[in-house]
């Protein structure tokens, strides 16, 4: 009989049970793993062949053709049959030549002062930023292991010769609808000695996501050192990249 | 999840399609609507990461809920709200028996009102035993892969199982489990 009625809540629970996520998760997991895709075809030592040589050709085309366009500079062609100018005419060439230069150096000064005064300007500051979920790539593990294994010298002499990143690189340690969870984790690691972000992410205008994330890094031995760190204490990282 | 490994996105969205719904049911009966996006993100994030990882020594089915079932412990631990592991001694079936979503005399007729019980009472599980009706109803999963996606015997899965369906049948209304 209890078999029987085992399998009567079986059959009940599998009526009743047909939720499916929202569609906005559904776009957001297929997004992921479009790029993730991409950015592996990228790094495949195939693809870079042809990308390599196809930007080579490129810069050798385009420096003929600029080499054939530019005509000859006027100042390059000097006649052998001309006379030399008198000495007053060169003098005062000199003199006006001299002028030019110094309107110009007071005019740069001028400019080099206007930096400095934005440079000074104080800039703003920001709890956590705003940032678009299309500028975020995660990065597969493989891609790391291949960074790493690239130069291993440099992995044993991080120090010396740092394997630098040209791109925001962060290890995203939490995702929250609400900020003060957030908050809460952030303040954990940062306790724990990490720098720490809050990256605020909006998907479809409706659903907003608090992003916490150590870093940027600037180089992958640091990560690699950071995000073991992090695992031996509990969390459970994935590596992504902030686009500009 | 070879071919994905392989590059192939249409693989991907063949495995998402057949898991999206039973993973994201997993996560929803054990939380709430925003966690549970949260943490179901987080799986697949974690399965796109580590995809060329991925070995077929256990079936797909298998892998995804073992990220599903850590993910989800690890968001207990970090919510202080860990699951404490039962002792599963045979008897404690029967002292489990008692229910408080049982409804008593209130005549459950109706058959949404059945789901909508069974639903609260699978929610009302102690932990160990919702994880494995849920990796049993929603992964469809055999007690041995349980075992292995929850690091524990099969043997235990089996009467983690057994205890669950028992506090089940015992809580429900007679009427739900009545007819055809």
């Amino acid at each position: 009989m209890s078999e029987a009625h085992d399998s009567k809540i079986s059959d009940l629970y599998q009526t009743s049970s047909q939720e499916t996520p929202p569609a906005h998760v559904d776009r957001a997991v297929l997004s992921m793993a479009r790029k993730s895709v991409r950015r592996r075809r990228a790094y495949s030592p195939f693809g870079n062949h042809w990308v390599a040589g196809g930007a080579m050709v490129g810069v050798v085309v385009l420096s003929v053709l600029l080499i054939l366009a530019v005509p000859p500079q006027p100042d390059t062609y000097v006649p052998l049959d001309d006379a030399p100018a008198p000495l007053s005419d060169l003098l005062s060439e000199e003199l006006r030549e001299h002028k030019n230069r110094k309107a110009l150096m007071s005019e740069m000064d001028v400019k080099k002062d206007e930096m400095r005064e934005e440079t000074a300007a104080p800039k703003p500051r920001f709890d956590f930023y705003t940032v678009l979920p299309e500028m975020e790539v995660v990065i597969p593990e493989e891609e790391i292991q291949i960074q790493l294994q690239q130069a291993p010298a440099a992995k044993e002499f991080a120090r010396a010769a740092p394997i630098l990143l040209e791109d925001k690189i962060y290890l995203q340690t939490g995702s929250f609808r609400e900020q003060t969870h957030a908050d809460v984790l952030k303040v954990k690691l940062v306790e724990l000695g990490f720098k720490c972000e809050i990256h605020k992410i909006s998907i479809d205008d409706a659903n907003v996501y608090h992003r916490v994330r150590v870093g940027p890094f600037t180089d992958y031995a640091v990560l690699d050192k950071s995000r073991q760190k992090l695992r031996e204490l509990g969390y459970e990282t994935q590596v992504v990249k902030q686009r500009e | 999840m070879l071919h994905y490994a392989a590059g192939d996105v249409d693989a991907f969205q063949q495995l998402y399609e057949h898991h999206r719904g039973g993973l994201y049911r997993y996560f929803l009966r054990q939380s709430n609507a925003s966690v549970a996006e949260e943490l179901f993100q987080d799986v697949w994030a974690g399965v796109i990461q580590s995809r060329k990882r991925y070995r077929p020594k256990a079936t797909f089915n298998t892998w995804l809920y073992t990220l599903a079932y850590n993910r989800l412990v690890d968001h207990w631990r970090r919510e202080g709200a860990r699951p404490v592991e039962q002792s599963m001694s045979d008897d404690d079936g029967a002292e489990m028996v008692a229910a408080d979503a049982n409804p008593g005399p209130q005549r459950l007729v109706d058959l949404r009102d059945c789901l909508e019980q069974l639903l609260q009472l699978v929610s009302g599980l102690p932990d160990v035993q919702r994880q494995t009706f849920l990796l049993r109803h929603e992964a469809g999963m055999s007690l041995n892969e349980i075992a292995e996606a929850t690091s524990t015997r099969a043997e235990t899965a089996k009467s983690r199982l057994r205890y669950a369906m028992g506090r089940l049948r015992s809580a429900i209304a007679q009427e739900c489990l009545e007819g055809s």
